[in-house]
């Protein structure tokens, strides 16, 4: 489904400060399954998941979604294939906007906008059972302005708007590092549903090892921009996991 | 701070700016004592605080009151701002004042604009017929007319040729937002051909591109006129002390320029100005005339002063006709 | 009184639609736009150009409205073109329209007392009310619509409008168009409404406008269902009420510029204050709790 073949990516380059983060880094993620990247800071892999989605351009290499080559795709023409849902809950919804707006718009995603009016009596049956699926009440708030919802609540919506027009992939970045831990677990479990509901394509970033292992089937570790662990999810341990984490921080500061 | 303190504090400041603004306008208004018999209202709508402004209505006042004419004087400021000079043209209609004096173009305008009916008579206007006020200034055809202060330019530029027949370029400065000055600009162009001269004029937007200005023209020209400009008047020192610094002779359109620094004016005098139209407010409101029937004026004298210093520093000889009967200023 | 009120009325309502206007950049997208100091005046040399070249004064205002567009076509290009600051690029199309405005004419007052105005034949308060309503409920149509929402959504949320696919830089110029419409739509109003046109216009007419606004806010601020464009047409009219007022009380003008500013503070101070003001009585409630020695399971 999601193919990087031979990315290389770089920060600051020719200064004093040049980062490499990624040299030559190939990467494939299997259709309709739920695919986890951890890793210690610095390990890119929020920058991957930048450069897959189109926030940052690649400085070599190639990213070929669906057998399409979107390498050199501007962000918003990707974002029609993509879902994404970002760690801060303000950055996937329009907070002076209503729930029932922001999804109207969500819906509109791969249309054009006209002139004519956004929300439509027609698509509210729809909405509402989509609301109703998250189990937190949010279908009786359809007037309220997204800004006065929780944290949760609007990661919850970020969701459902990302997932909706069933997107090829749909990219979760520490989508629930902001929340506390309660909230995080609904939402997480919130999004096991749909994933499994609608079989989306999932690659998710974690800096929970416990979720990573829990609500994927594939779990990938980076370090300093290469892979050092890629096994089936039921085949690892957290403990395994921690091991390994310790490991390459002794060798930071040792380093 | 706690927010109930906060409160007492706008509330007591706000109080103390109205209580001020009251007494303030009440003081210079010069209003006489409410008697019985009250003769006439007149409202004064002034564009903006400045010097000359402030000139044209004193001598208005001086002029009613030297003719003995009975008058209550409501006066009123926009400070530059034209809504503003609007609304108070507006309100005096609504008072029903007898006659309206409105100091300087956009005031005119407005008060033109609130009324077709009272009478209302200009100042510091330098051309009324450009400016929409008067059909002609020998017929002005409505309820409107007034003193212009168009300077007695040709005169003014003439005695560049008087003091040295050799000068040909002539330097200008002038504030491109004031209309008053456009116009100046092109009627001394026009006069210029007649008179065998040439005219560099640089615009300026903003008082603090003036100094450039004039450092741009100075090594092309043999002389700076200075029109009657509200942000060039301002500059006027640093005009000078750069023109004196470079030998280049300067003829101002006012006094107050030479005051500033300039070499010669032959100009009018904004408070002999108020008082012409001190005195057709006296024949519209005692002698009923109305103001379609008097003729718009331009100033009717004009004073020619020198500045000493100047005149020493450029080295001309102070018994040259230019400064024959001439005030010397700036000793 | 009633005239002045009269006059207030009339003029806040021609400013309503310069504040309909700069809410459009100010409060949906949050870009700060000070290129209307040029746009207002740009709409009356406009009228006054096509007034005088013999077309009918609506058609003229119309105009006006157009090259306003065009002026916030320019400052939108500037900055998501070429990556000028927002805040400078609007200054450099103000600076730009300077030159413009008096080249329009060759003149930097025009009197227009001889030409039609669209308040030759109308009382100027029926008129700006139907002005007013009519560009209000436009306005609410538009903010309804696909379009309207992405706009909103740009000033909200730059990466929603990607994320759904749209660029947000086609937002930001429809918006400026839109805006700086309206604003030099609401010079060319001002200017048949005095009669004259001149090229002062302009000077701190962003404080006219954001004054505006402030109010506007001020008026029953958590309540929604007074619209973004109500609020401005209030605060547009209360502002020019409480300078109507000044005058009226016989203040000295210089104090006008700052009791404008002082009424701004204190509607500020007021949104700011209203809300913790309540709290604070909450909070002694809380003080009192604290007092007691009470072990805090059984608080």
């Amino acid at each position: 489904m999601l193919k990087v073949r031979n990315l290389w990516k770089s920060f600051n380059s020719d200064t004093d400060f040049q980062i490499d983060v990624f040299r030559g880094f190939n990467l494939d993620i299997e259709k309709n399954k739920c695919t986890a990247i951890i890793g210690p800071n610095g390990c890119g892999k929020s920058t991957l998941l930048n450069l897959v989605s189109g926030s940052l351009p690649v400085d070599k290499g190639q990213i070929i979604l669906n057998g399409e080559d979107i390498t050199s795709l501007p962000e918003e023409k990707r974002a029609l294939k993509l879902g994404r849902v970002h760690q801060s809950p303000s950055m996937g919804v329009s907070p002076s906007l209503t729930i029932l707006e922001n999804l109207s718009l969500a819906n509109k995603k791969g249309e054009s906008f006209s002139l004519k009016g956004l929300v439509k009596k027609r698509n509210l049956e729809l909405f509402i059972s989509m609301l109703k699926d998250l189990d937190l009440g949010l279908e009786d708030k359809l007037h309220t302005q997204v800004k006065y919802l929780s944290g949760g609540q609007r990661q919850s919506l970020s969701l459902i708007m990302a997932a909706m027009k069933h997107p090829d992939l749909l990219l979760l970045d520490e989508h629930t590092a902001a929340l506390d831990p309660k909230t995080s677990h609904v939402v997480m479990e919130k999004t096991r549903e749909l994933l499994d509901k609608h079989n989306i394509t999932t690659m998710m970033v974690s800096h929970h090892m416990g979720d990573a292992l829990k609500y994927s089937q594939r779990i990938i570790m980076l370090d300093k921009g290469k892979i050092i662990l890629d096994k089936p999810s039921i085949d690892v341990s957290e403990k395994e996991l921690l091991d390994i984490y310790k490991a390459k921080l002794a060798e930071r500061i040792i380093a | 701070m706690k927010k109930s303190n906060l409160f007492k504090i706008i509330s007591v400041i706000l109080s103390m700016v109205i209580l001020s603004g009251c007494a303030a306008s009440g003081g210079t208004g010069g209003e006489a004592p409410a008697e019985e018999g009250e003769k006439f209202v007149v409202g004064i709508n002034q564009l903006a605080e400045h010097p000359a402004l402030d000139a044209a209505r004193d001598g208005f006042v001086e002029a009613l009151e030297e003719a003995g004419v009975d008058v209550e004087v409501k006066y009123q400021n926009a400070q530059g701002d034209i809504p503003t000079s609007l609304a108070i043209a507006q309100g005096f209609v609504k008072d029903e004042v007898d006659l309206i004096y409105a100091i300087a173009t956009p005031a005119a305008q407005s008060s033109k604009q609130a009324t077709s009916d009272i009478p209302v008579l200009f100042s510091a206007v330098t051309d009324p017929v450009a400016s929409g006020l008067v059909d002609s200034m020998e017929s002005p055809g409505g309820n409107v007319t007034g003193a212009s202060d168009a300077t007695p330019m040709k005169e003014q530029l003439s005695m560049f040729k008087q003091l040295d027949p050799s000068i040909e370029q002539i330097g200008i400065v002038f504030n491109t937002s004031e209309s008053n000055s456009e116009i100046q600009v092109e009627r001394a162009k026009e006069f210029a051909d007649e008179l065998g001269l040439e005219i560099v004029a640089v615009g300026v937007s903003n008082i603090n591109e003036i100094p450039q200005a004039v450092d741009s023209i100075i090594n092309d020209i043999d002389g700076l006129y200075a029109i009657t400009d509200n942000m060039v008047a301002s500059a006027i020192a640093i005009v000078a002390d750069k023109l004196n610094s470079a030998g280049i002779p300067s003829i101002g359109a006012e006094g107050s320029l030479v005051e500033g620094g300039l070499l010669v004016s032959n100009g009018i005098s904004y408070f002999e100005l108020g008082k012409q139209a001190g005195e057709m407010a006296r024949k519209i409101l005692v002698d009923g005339m109305s103001p379609a029937e008097i003729p718009s004026e331009k100033a009717g004298t004009t004073t020619t002063v020198f500045n000493q210093q100047t005149l020493e520093l450029l080295g001309l000889d102070p018994n040259h006709e230019v400064f024959q009967g001439a005030e010397a200023v700036g000793e | 009184m009633n005239a002045l009120i009269l006059t207030s009325l009339e003029q806040g309502l021609i400013f309503a639609v310069l504040a309909m206007g700069v809410t459009i950049t100010y409060k949906i997208l949050d870009i700060a736009d000070l290129s209307v100091e040029g746009t207002f005046p740009l709409g009356a040399f406009v009228f006054a150009k096509f007034a005088m070249a013999g077309f009918s004064p609506a058609i003229s205002s119309i105009f006006a409205f157009g090259y306003g567009a065009v002026a916030g076509l320019i400052t939108a290009l500037l900055f998501v073109k070429l990556r000028i600051r927002p805040l400078l690029a609007g200054i450099l199309t103000m600076t730009m329209l300077y030159s413009f405005n008096l080249r329009l004419n060759g003149k930097a007052n025009i009197p227009l007392f001889s030409y039609d105005s669209l308040f030759s034949d109308i009382s100027a308060i029926v008129l700006m009310v139907a002005v007013v309503v009519g560009i209000k409920i436009l306005m609410d149509l538009f903010l309804k619509t696909e379009i309207g929402y992405l706009l909103i959504a740009t000033g909200d949320n730059e990466a929603l409008v990607r994320s759904l696919g749209e660029n947000s830089n086609k937002y930001k110029i429809i918006g400026l168009m839109l805006a700086n419409g309206l604003v030099a739509l609401s010079g060319s109003l001002m200017a048949q409404y005095q009669g004259f046109v001149d090229i002062t216009m302009g000077a701190s007419i962003i404080v006219v406008a954001l004054a505006s606004i402030i109010i506007g806010e001020t008026v029953s601020k958590s309540s929604s269902f007074l619209s973004i464009t109500t609020r401005a047409i209030i605060g547009a009219v209360s502002y020019k009420l409480i300078g109507g007022i000044a005058i009226d009380l016989g203040l000295s003008p210089t104090d006008l510029r700052a009791i404008s500013a002082i009424i701004v503070i204190v509607f500020i101070s007021y949104n700011n204050f209203s809300s913790p003001f309540i709290k604070s009585i909450k909070k002694q409630g809380g003080r009192a709790r604290v007092k007691s020695k009470k072990p805090l399971e059984e608080l």
